[in-house]
């Protein structure tokens, strides 16, 4: 333990020795004056930053990822062994004969197919309904945005009660005014999954709209003015000018949202519990870990969806071209 | 070009220090050396408890009183217990995984004694973290329900803090009403039923308008598999071998799909369904019986009496004609672990005190639930809802599946029981079997 915290300490103190030398080198060689004084109070500035980031941040993952090369299971913490490559062709395996890792994988797909482009159309419409230089738009704005104040947890508990497969469900007494059987929303294979994409949207969108306003606000008024003497549309506006101004704001909500997205494990967690066709990655990965107690394995999960979200991240921002 | 090589040559330097971290994680934990023994610095042998409710509950502050008692009658003696409450706020997962990380730092970390869910007892009396107690017990286990005394491998590794067990509640106007008489239900209660009378009740609510029972379908977690497991068992059959390590030809046996196919028929008759409201039966009269474990028993007394003015009680489990009865058992005890300190005269101590029958008849008092114990369960009426559940623990009580690998079985009973929803028996067992095995397998070592 001690021994793999001291060789992350020293590859980090590396990496810090390094930028520092860096920037000797480009001030000597655009024969600027190197203050080593001031760029050494710079540097002791930041290391209580740095030592609590290497504690709380780059240790848990650094090791959490070392562990998928290991058997580490909860009940045997002082007998891990290193076994290469062994968790990652056992997840194979499970995708192969489609068990509970391949249902997993269907559904964060499912979830993050829907959940991007809903999140973040939804956000971008609000924002650009509260952006209206109108009377009241500011209580829209609160609104809209409360249910990103509210916990998880919370909302994930509502939307259980709103959809309760009886009597007690608000949707289903609002069905039975008009005679129509109580339907279990949460249980049913097709749909459970949209129901949890809904939930999401609905409660991350304001958060999103929140950073759409201020993107917006950036646009300056003359090119709409411009395009207005032009003879453009609404909807031409918005193509034309709008959406290129809004491309870095977008660019940043749409990877946030997407890697947000693919940790999805709350919602299913607590409205529907462990089941086969509402189980996420992330869901997977902790009932590996706590559940069947195989950390070795959990951890390979986790360094599998590490390198698939960052590369999709990686195309994302070639795709969208970032400024 | 230039950012593929870069690619590369960050996923080289990510893997080298995955491989760094990883043998240096090989080197297991802290495994801090053994001690003889712990104490203060008055020179009083320390010995700590953990247990897994808040200290302000009624449970948490039984085991304070428990512990005080303790200290004061072992003050002359230099042995002082210290309690801990490690709430499972987090769920019964983040508990275990307090106790994995303390077992892992080693040198008296981890508590001499803690409480834990008894199927859990496998996977902790083999990978070592509980101490076998057996020789340090001696015959002090006989007074004990044999059932209820957590082995494995044929050795003691805990000892209950108190049972549950579970049945069937009944509303006793609402079942006379469907024409179901008292004397039914008493020889039902005194002589056990089968599933097919059971069946025939059900039939008898569903004619007079009601939701015949609530099996708790769409309970799940450990729930679920507390509350329906025995069925399975009724029907004459076992969920994986006796050694915890195979599932296939005992999930998926002829006897095992039985009691699977029995919940199936309660199903698809409209005998129940997965979408009752939990409070149903306990606020109103549209749900005829209620499975629930004994922590039922004082909720119906103290909060919901009102709805049960005309009378109320508990039926057994049924089980197949020609097979034995089967009943759930097993709720947290209290087990030693091998935490680095040598001595553990002081631990068996406290064991010992927080399962006397002082203590028991405290804890259970505080829970209303029944004591493990054969030396104070003795006044219960056959047909009371304590006497009912007694009974059946002592005569037909059967463990959950001891094996290593209990929290996926749990999962994969569960899945088993969504599953009946809308495949057959026999599809959803020999799915979920392959699966089970799978992880047994995985679990092995």
């Amino acid at each position: 333990m001690l021994i793999g915290a001291l060789s992350v300490f020293i590859a980090m103190a590396a990496a810090f020795g390094t930028v520092a030398a860096v920037d000797v080198v480009k001030a000597k060689k655009y024969k600027e004056r190197y203050r080593i004084r001031e760029c050494g109070t710079a540097y002791l500035m930041l290391l209580p930053a740095v030592a609590l980031a290497f504690i709380f941040i780059v240790l848990p993952i650094v090791y959490s990822l070392g562990y998928a090369f290991t058997d580490f299971h909860m009940y045997y913490p002082n007998d891990i062994k290193f076994i290469g490559l062994d968790n990652f062709k056992e997840l194979f395996r499970e995708i192969g004969v489609k068990g509970e890792l391949y249902h997993a994988i269907i559904n964060t797909a499912i979830f993050v197919v829907c959940v991007v482009p809903l999140q973040i159309g939804l956000a971008l419409v609000l924002a650009l309904f509260t952006n209206r230089k109108k009377k009241g738009v500011k209580i829209f704005k609160v609104c809209f945005f409360t249910p990103v104040v509210i916990s998880l947890t919370v909302t994930s508990f509502l939307w259980v009660q709103i959809l309760a497969p009886n009597a007690s469900g608000l949707l289903n007494s609002f069905l039975s005014v008009f005679g129509a059987e109580p339907i279990d929303f949460l249980a049913q294979e097709k749909t459970a999954m949209l129901w949890i994409v809904l939930m999401s949207a609905w409660q991350g969108c304001g958060y999103q709209m929140l950073i759409f306003s201020s993107g917006l606000t950036n646009i300056r008024d003359d090119l709409y003015e411009a395009a207005s003497l032009d003879g453009a549309g609404s909807w031409q506006k918005f193509l034309h000018i709008t959406l290129p101004g809004l491309r870095s704001t977008l660019l940043y909500i749409t990877i946030t949202v997407f890697v947000g997205a693919c940790r999805v494990m709350i919602q299913p967690m607590l409205m529907t519990d462990y089941k086969l066709h509402t189980v996420t990655l992330s869901y997977y990965m902790y009932q590996l870990g706590y559940g069947s107690k195989l950390v070795g394995l959990s951890s390979a999960v986790a360094l599998m969806m590490t390198v698939v979200i960052g590369i999709i991240t990686l195309l994302q921002r070639k795709f969208l071209k970032e400024d | 070009m230039k950012g593929k090589r870069f690619l590369v040559k960050a996923a080289v330097l990510m893997l080298a220090v995955c491989c760094i971290v990883s043998f240096a994680a090989c080197g297991g934990g802290g495994k801090g050396e053994e001690v003889e023994s712990r104490t203060d610095k008055y020179g009083n042998t320390l010995v700590t408890i953990m247990v897994h409710k808040d200290s302000s509950t009624k449970e948490g502050k039984a085991y304070q009183k428990c512990v005080d008692d303790f200290n004061a009658a072992y003050k002359s003696k230099n042995i002082k217990a210290q309690i801990t409450f490690v709430a499972q706020t987090s769920g019964v997962d983040q508990y275990e995984a307090t106790i994995s990380n303390l077992y892992r730092q080693g040198g008296g970390k981890l508590y001499d004694i803690i409480s834990f869910d008894a199927p859990k007892c496998a996977g902790y009396a083999k990978s070592g973290i509980l101490y076998d107690m057996t020789s340090a017990l001696g015959d002090y286990t006989d007074n004990f329900i044999s059932e209820s005394v957590n082995r494995y491998d044929g050795k003691v590794y805990g000892l209950p803090i108190q049972e549950s067990s579970a049945g069937f509640y009944y509303n006793k106007v609402v079942l006379n009403a469907a024409g179901i008489t008292d004397g039914e239900i008493a020889g039902y209660q005194t002589n056990g039923w089968t599933f097919e009378q059971f069946k025939a009740v059900c039939e008898k609510l569903k004619a007079a308008g009601k939701t015949a029972v609530d099996m708790q379908l769409a309970a799940g977690g450990e729930t679920c598999t507390y509350l329906l497991y025995p069925l399975g068992n009724a029907a004459g059959g076992e969920y994986v071998s006796a050694d915890g390590k195979t599932a296939d030809g005992y999930l998926n046996s002829a006897q095992t799909k039985e009691g699977f196919q029995f919940i199936k028929d309660c199903i698809d008759n409209g005998y129940t369904n997965y979408q009752i409201d939990g409070k149903a039966f306990l606020t109103g009269d549209s749900v005829g019986m209620y499975l629930s474990s004994g922590w039922t028993i004082p909720d119906i007394k103290e909060q919901y009496k009102d709805n049960f003015t005309g009378g109320w009680g508990i039926l057994p489990y049924p089980h197949k004609s020609g097979s034995d009865a089967v009943s759930a058992t097993g709720s947290w005890s209290f087990g030693i672990t091998n935490n680095g300190i040598r001595n553990k005269d002081a631990a068996v101590e406290l064991i010992k005190w927080m399962t006397s029958d002082e203590s028991a008849t405290t804890i259970t008092n505080a829970t209303g639930m029944i004591a493990a114990k054969s030396t104070i369960n003795k006044n219960y009426e056959a047909t009371s809802p304590e006497g009912v559940l007694y009974n059946q623990l002592v005569n037909s009580g059967k463990a959950r599946p001891s094996m290593g690998a209990y929290a996926d079985f749990s999962t994969e009973f569960n899945l088993i029981i969504t599953g009946l929803r809308t495949d057959s028996v026999e599809k959803v067992l020999n799915e979920h079997t392959t699966s089970l095995q799978t992880k047994i397998n995985r679990n092995d070592r």
